[in-house]
């Protein structure tokens, strides 16, 4: 006898033998990677809700406002935007004046420097202050102390520029 | 499809049972006579022969197991086409042809009791493999029906590779002694 008829006659055992181990290669592999994709599809699918809440939320808010969903986000984004820029006005109206001494004077503006202390003095020792746009000012010298009320927005160049100037009152 | 229809369709002698079958175990069979081989055409070929093979047989042949039946269809069909191919690898036909004519003049040659024997052994060997726990004998016949590698048989079965490498030794030892004991060796 020698390996071949061995193995033949295994080759030759009855399918009941086989059966189990036919059923056991045919089972479906799941590899380490593919483990990795379904954990992430399940993160994906329990995630879901939550996303369908903030979509509906979102749905729901904008159907409240009567503005349609597309206009929505753009809505919520200038809304968010104008919130943002009321805020900061409100700090900017609290934190926008500042005392400085006239250098020059021109016509609809003057050369200030920011007194020392003055947050303004930070961004630049010289300030165009124009105040064309407002109703009434007061005769401005070189010299004076003046207690400008603005914006909030200095342009920084050299000198910086203050444009939008809502108030201007000599102190001294 | 279920495979009992699909041997219904055999025995009805309706092509599409080749379709189904070819559909449900075409890369299965594929894989079977890949291990065998390791060529692509011969393995298409084999598989090819399967069908037809299987075409043959049912009927009068019903499977109880449509998956092990052609298993062993492709295992033969593959193993014989190696045979085939190494005689013709080691020089031409005219060897093997004299080494078979020579054949016939050695005991136990192609006589009938050679047949005979060799079902003996089949039925030897299955009696063998039912005294085997059942985790053994799947990754016995795994390893020497299939010709799995051990690190395939051993993820089918459930194993480290290195336990089903000594589930096999044991197995293979156990195996020598009981044809010892049934005269064989």
């Amino acid at each position: 006898m020698n390996e071949h008829q061995i193995h033949d006659a295994i080759g030759d055992i009855s399918e009941e033998l086989i059966d189990p181990v036919a059923r056991l290669r045919q089972k479906k592999r799941y590899p380490a990677a593919n483990w990795v994709a379904v954990a992430a599809c399940l993160c994906l699918l329990l995630s879901l809700p939550f996303t369908w809440n903030t979509f509906n939320g979102t749905k729901a808010e904008s159907m409240n406002t009567g503005f349609a969903p597309e206009a929505n986000m753009s809505d919520r984004f200038d809304g968010m935007l104008d919130k943002t820029e009321d805020s900061a006005a409100e700090v900017i109206v609290e934190a926008s004046v500042f005392r400085a001494k006239v250098l020059e004077v021109d016509e609809g503006c003057v050369l200030v420097e920011p007194l020392e202390g003055e947050q303004e003095r930070l961004c630049s020792d010289k300030i165009y202050v124009s105040f064309g746009k407002l109703a009434q000012t007061p005769e401005i010298r070189v010299g004076d102390i003046l207690q400008i009320q603005y914006d909030g927005m200095i342009q920084e160049t050299y000198p910086a520029q203050i444009t939008g100037t809502y108030a201007i009152q000599i102190i001294e | 499809m279920e495979d009992q229809q699909i041997v219904d369709l055999y025995w009805q002698r309706d092509q599409l049972a080749i379709e189904h079958t070819q559909k449900k175990y075409g890369r299965y069979l594929a894989k079977v006579a890949y291990h065998i081989l390791c060529d692509l055409e011969d393995c298409a070929e084999s598989v090819n022969d399967t069908y037809m093979a299987a075409w043959n047989a049912m009927p009068p042949h019903r499977p109880q197991s449509l998956c092990a039946f052609l298993s062993k269809l492709t295992r033969r069909i593959s193993i014989d086409m190696l045979r085939k191919k190494q005689s013709a690898k080691r020089g031409g036909g005219e060897y093997e042809l004299s080494l078979e004519e020579l054949n016939q003049c050695l005991p136990g040659g192609h006589d009938p009791e050679e047949s005979v024997t060799g079902r003996e052994l089949v039925k030897t060997i299955e009696a063998f493999l039912l005294t085997l726990p059942e985790k053994t004998r799947n990754v016995f016949i795994g390893r020497y029906f299939y010709m799995d590698s051990v690190k395939e048989v051993a993820r089918y079965c459930g194993l480290s590779e290195s336990n089903a490498k000594v589930i096999l030794h044991r197995a293979r030892i156990a195996l020598s002694e009981y044809l010892k004991e049934e005269g064989y060796l």
